[in-house]
């Protein structure tokens, strides 16, 4: 009876180093897929410097001179449009890869800016409610403004939402998003995931946060995130 | 009088090429440069200056916490932020975090020197950005069709024609649901029931062929 009492502890005890040992392990799993979508987000940062000051301070160099000769020739009036929408183009582009406005200003005006570059364009309506924590981490931030640019870039291209909604509220440790939109949505049974989708589940995880997807044919697609802090 | 300025940016090349600028200019007196946010605080302690001429993006500590802690020590500091980004998100963050003015990097050196005389004189001098939504909403009242996107538009115009959502939906190659959205949208933007109400509005607006 001793003996087996005994052997149930060290089995007990076996069991419990185990489990911490998997914790552990788990522990620098996620550690280790932060740190891989912190270096992407350098990554993109340091090419989104480039195509700033590269491209961006070449075109912006041409716009000057072209709009300086554009009172001469409609052509070079029309040159110098087509030089302008480039540099538009690349700025935008540079902006979304590595959105400055996250350091510079914060969570809450970088979706607005988000909201508005991306869907003003678009016959989609949209409006945001946004009640965050003050001390937010930037890499949470970092993660949800990627979550909600990926989301609103699925509907501008698959949705044909005209409506959109974009939430977050904050109680008890835990920051949730809502993305809605009224568009055609979509049967999640057939639809395979694409990369963009499957990129930001793997973040979410890397952060313990769920990412939900609740869509059905003409019902509109509802995204929500929820993550601790 | 010489109103004095401080001035941080961490690009060298453009901090110095505005300072002398500056320099330049009889009234002005650049009296400090730094090159962060940590720097700037402890110029402005040390010297207090007129005019606070700043950045956004700057490291160790940015623009928009640099703002808070000097007017959190000087309460009647006159901060006129210097920027390269002219969204209208950055210029309503600088305006609600208590700064006087924004100008951005790519306007002349003279409406910089009329931004820091401005500011000196304790008056407030913000871009058109700003501005823009009121207009916006002044137009409302000029033209109903304003609060309608491009698309609510054609679709408003369509109704108004007589057609039917089918007939719309084919026309502007959408399905039918999307067709019956902007419709609904339509209504419920310019607050109307039916198409028939729909036609009396347009024609009252003068918006029929």
């Amino acid at each position: 009876m001793n003996d087996l009492t005994k052997e149930i502890e060290s089995i007990k005890a076996l069991q419990a180093t185990l489990q911490a040992r998997l914790d552990a392990d788990q522990e620098i799993l996620q550690q280790l897929a932060k740190r891989l979508w912190a270096q992407q987000e350098s990554e993109k940062a340091k090419l989104s410097r480039e195509l700033h000051d590269g491209i961006g301070q070449l075109l912006t160099g041409l716009t000057r001179r072209l709009q300086a000769l554009s009172s001469s020739s409609p052509e070079i009036e029309a040159l110098h449009s087509i030089a302008e929408m480039a540099l538009n183009d690349v700025r935008q582009l540079s902006r979304l890869m590595s959105p400055t406005i996250l350091d510079d200003l914060g969570l809450k005006p970088a979706l607005n800016w988000l909201c508005r570059n991306l869907l003003s364009d678009e016959d989609i309506n949209y409006h945001t409610d946004i009640t965050l924590p003050s001390d937010l981490p930037k890499d949470i931030s970092t993660l949800l403004f990627r979550i909600a640019q990926e989301t609103l870039v699925n509907a501008i291209k698959h949705s044909e939402a005209t409506d959109l909604t974009l939430t977050i509220s904050y109680h008890h440790h835990v920051v949730r998003l809502d993305i809605l939109d009224n568009g055609v949505g979509f049967d999640s049974k057939t639809i395979e995931p694409g990369i963009g989708l499957s990129s930001i589940r793997d973040r979410a995880e890397a952060f313990n946060a769920t990412l939900e997807i609740d869509a059905a044919i003409g019902k509109g697609t509802r995204t929500t995130v929820t993550v601790p802090v | 009088m010489t109103i004095r300025v401080v001035l941080a940016d961490d690009h060298v090349l453009m901090r110095q090429g505005v300072s002398q600028m500056l320099n330049a200019n009889p009234n002005i007196s650049v009296v400090g440069e730094c090159d962060d946010g940590v720097e700037l605080i402890a110029a402005v302690l040390k010297l207090s200056p007129d005019v606070i001429l700043m950045d956004i993006s700057m490291p160790r500590m940015s623009g928009l916490v640099a703002i808070d802690k000097i007017l959190s020590q000087r309460r009647d500091a006159k901060i006129l932020v210097l920027s390269m980004h002219n969204e209208v998100e950055y210029i309503e963050a600088m305006r609600d975090a208590g700064a006087k003015g924004y100008i951005l990097k790519e306007s002349s050196g003279d409406s910089l020197v009329d931004a820091i005389k401005k500011v000196a004189a304790n008056k407030t001098c913000f871009p058109d950005e700003i501005t823009k939504p009121l207009d916006e909403q002044c137009q409302k009242h000029i033209s109903p069709l304003s609060v309608l996107t491009r698309r609510e538009r054609e679709v408003f115009f369509l109704v108004a024609a007589g057609n039917t959502s089918k007939k719309i939906a084919e026309l502007l190659d959408m399905s039918l649901k999307t067709a019956e959205n902007h419709r609904s949208n339509i209504y419920k933007k310019l607050n109307l029931s039916s198409s028939a109400e729909l036609i009396r509005m347009a024609g009252k607006a003068g918006l029929l062929e």
